[in-house]
């Protein structure tokens, strides 16, 4: 049987089976310990993979069109990147890039590369170390800062500008959407769980 | 492992449901995949034709930048630029919409949009912003290309504006540029279009567009001029200018008016052709700008045929003698006299035009027996001027073209004609054997003499014999006489009438005597007759 350390008092717990909709708390400090929610890895997968896809539509696109007067310009997630790059502002385009592209990019194919053999019982080798670094990196994937930021966008120029927002805009805010709901539906205690090790 | 065994004791073991099976929430990925899919397979099948387009230059133009539009509407992107082996062109590759497929044909044009300021406009200003584009004007024929060379210049597009298309023949271009304004009444109704030098005649061909509803201004008898600058004139009342726009006098453009004639005002078809005139003065000044040269041979004297005299076809002036000279021709052995002559084919108005446009008026008339003539202009002065006329006997004749300038056959002229029938005449005269009619004559006196003498004779012995029987028989007669003079008495009605009759006779012994002093005055009377005028 599983126990469980309180991360704000350390008292140990032992915790017995639980029912599909629970909530575990520590019984010193009130802190929640865990969570269950039911077929929590199927629907983390299911929306894993829906992210993807939406990820790969968000890359492939037109993301934004300007246009003010007879000057278009058009967008895409990598070009504008690129443009930042070109026009000087290594720092904050290498930033664009991590944190929108690559961070939750890695962190998705991570989680699946996890979460995929785990659904069929089995693991992958190193599965625990890459379920961490996913963890770990969760706090750099900003896409939605980014989404925030192409809002504000949005509504300064909106006035200067005609605004022709892309499929890639809006397959991007629903990856957002869909990887919020992923996070809501993964239960990492489970994850730990089913990757054993402990028991090893 | 005693705690955990207490742990164990303390806490039961709860129920662990585990479910498995298909989870709604897989509907998630499903919907994206389908969207996904659906995006990408609109994407590809949008995907057009990609082509090619060769400039002479790569200015302003940008890959994955510049775009194709048509009407100021993208329809293409430049996805890359590169230089051609020889490194003469750029040539860029376009990635086209599909809706433009159809329309790159052989005609379909491209060309550099960029910002401009000519003819008065001011153009593609959205280019300083956006940078250049590269515009299109579909093609509507041929079959389908992806390899164009791009025009140099941006042309005036009129393919689908209504109205009408001209040509106009000028020595020079002037001021005119491709753009330009042509005026109506001084309203702008049309542009030149392009300009190109004809190598056969060495003028330019200026072809213009009229829009509609102004083509139909253009008539027959229009005359385009060109309206360059400001027109100063000077005569007896005062200093005369005249403008035809600010714009005109800034840069230039082309007018047309029609003056009435005749025909002016007959419909023009597309493309008809038009002699652009330097200004708005030379219209009324000099009619007929178009000169034809040809060259008459002849063999006669040509006294009194200068420079300047008419050439006339039916008595109405065709055109004129530029020049006269004499010529020995060695080959023949024989004097000839070129006459160079200027004909203005605009003096005749063709009407009904339905001939094949390669058959030359002059060559039609030519087979038909036209033949280049001269002829007395004034038998006074002996002037002379050239005639055409046609003569139906004529041998079929062909206008020569293998000189420097085409020749028309020609036709002794009329009063030669005459003179060598009087010759003839006379020397049909000098034939008559007058001598031989002398002698004869001669015989014939010399009989009657001898007649005469025998008559005598013979009077001489009825003097004798016969007058004796006669004084008695005119005793007798004197007699009857005195019986007629009682019946015929002046008073009679015979009387009368005999009066009458010899006055007739005295009467006509005048009026002979009358003629023939007339005739010993006037002998031509005979040939001409009498001269009213005395």
């Amino acid at each position: 049987m599983p126990h469980i350390a309180c991360h704000q008092c350390d008292l140990v717990h032992h915790i017995p089976p639980l029912p599909e909709r629970a909530t575990v708390r520590c019984i010193r400090c009130g802190a929640v310990l865990l969570r269950t929610k039911p077929n929590s890895i199927d629907r983390t997968l299911a929306l894993l993979l829906a992210g993807l896809i939406l990820f790969s539509v968000a890359c492939s696109f037109p993301f934004l069109g300007l246009r003010s007067g007879a000057a278009m310009q058009e967008t895409a997630l990598v070009s504008g990147v690129q443009t930042l790059y070109n026009q000087g502002m290594t720092g904050l385009s290498m930033l664009v890039l991590m944190t929108c592209i690559l961070i939750p990019l890695a962190q998705m194919l991570g989680l699946f590369y996890v979460l995929a053999p785990l659904k069929f019982n089995r693991t992958a080798p190193f599965a625990g170390r890459v379920f961490r670094w996913y963890r770990s990196l969760q706090p750099w994937g900003m896409m939605e800062v980014f989404m925030l930021a192409i809002l504000i966008a949005l509504v300064k120029l909106g006035e200067m500008a005609t605004i022709i927002p892309g499929i890639a805009l809006i397959a991007f805010s629903l990856l957002i959407f869909v990887l919020a709901a992923m996070l809501s539906v993964l239960e990492p205690h489970q994850v730990w769980e089913k990757l054993g090790g402990n028991h090893e | 492992m005693t705690d955990e065994q207490a742990l164990n004791k303390q806490a039961p073991q709860a129920e662990i449901h585990s479910r498995r099976g298909f989870s709604i929430v897989w509907v998630v990925p499903l919907v994206a995949l389908l969207i996904a899919g659906w995006l990408g397979y609109k994407a590809w099948s949008e995907q057009g034709p990609t082509i090619t387009i060769s400039f002479a230059s790569g200015e302003g133009l940008q890959k994955d930048k510049t775009k194709v539009k048509y009407k100021e509407v993208d329809i293409g992107k430049v996805v890359d630029i590169k230089l051609s082996d020889d490194l003469s062109r750029v040539l860029v590759t376009v990635e086209m919409d599909q809706t433009a497929e159809f329309y790159l044909t052989e005609d379909t044009l491209f060309w550099v949009v960029s910002a401009q300021i000519s003819a008065g406009k001011v153009s593609g200003l959205g280019t300083l912003f956006t940078g250049v584009y590269i515009g299109m004007e579909p093609g509507r024929s041929g079959t389908s290309r992806t390899e164009f060379t791009a025009l140099e210049i941006t042309p005036v597009l009129t393919k689908d504006l209504p109205g009408r298309h001209f040509t106009l023949r000028a020595e020079d271009l002037g001021s005119i540029d491709v753009g330009y304004p042509v005026y109506y009444r001084k309203i702008e109704v049309g542009q030149v279009v392009s300009y190109e030098l004809d190598p056969v005649s060495d003028r330019l061909n200026i072809q213009i567009f009229v829009k509609a509803p102004f083509h139909e201004k253009v008539r027959k008898g229009t005359r385009f001029y060109n309206v360059s600058g400001i027109d100063f004139g000077i005569d007896a009342s005062g200093l005369k200018i005249s403008a035809e726009s600010l714009v005109s006098i800034l840069l230039g453009g082309i007018a047309f008016e029609t003056p009435a004639n005749i025909h002016s005002n007959e419909q023009i078809a597309e493309n008809a052709s038009f002699e652009l005139y330097q200004n708005r003065e030379s219209i009324s000044q000099h009619d007929y700008n178009i000169k034809e040269y040809y060259l008459l041979y002849f063999k006669d004297s040509v006294r009194g045929l200068s420079v300047g005299a008419p050439v006339e076809f039916n008595g109405i002036k065709v055109g004129q003698v530029l020049d006269v000279t004499l010529t020995f021709d060695w080959a023949a052995m024989d004097m000839i006299i070129p006459v160079l002559i200027e004909l203005e084919p605009e003096r005749i108005v063709e009407v009904n035009t339905t001939r094949a446009e390669d058959v030359s008026l002059i060559d039609y008339f030519v087979e038909r027996g036209l033949r280049a003539q001269l002829k007395s202009a004034n038998l006074l002065t002996g002037q002379l001027f050239v005639d055409f006329k046609v003569f139906p006997d004529a041998p079929s004749g062909k206008v020569v073209r293998n000189g420097s300038y085409p020749v028309v056959p020609t036709m002794p002229m009329p009063l030669e004609e005459l003179l060598a029938s009087v010759d003839r005449i006379l020397a049909k005269f000098e034939k008559l054997p007058v001598e031989e009619i002398g002698g004869d004559l001669k015989r014939l006196l010399t009989t009657m003499e001898e007649n005469l003498q025998q008559t005598e004779v013979l009077f001489g012995s009825i003097n004798q014999n016969v007058l004796p029987g006669i004084v008695q028989t005119m005793q007798q007669f004197q007699t009857s006489i005195s019986t007629l003079e009682k019946s015929y008495r002046a008073d009679s009605s015979v009387g009368l009438k005999m009066h009458k009759a010899l006055d007739e006779l005295g009467k006509a012994a005048r009026s002979i005597r009358v003629l023939s002093e007339y005739l010993q005055r006037h002998p031509e009377a005979l040939l001409r007759g009498k001269d009213n005028r005395e």
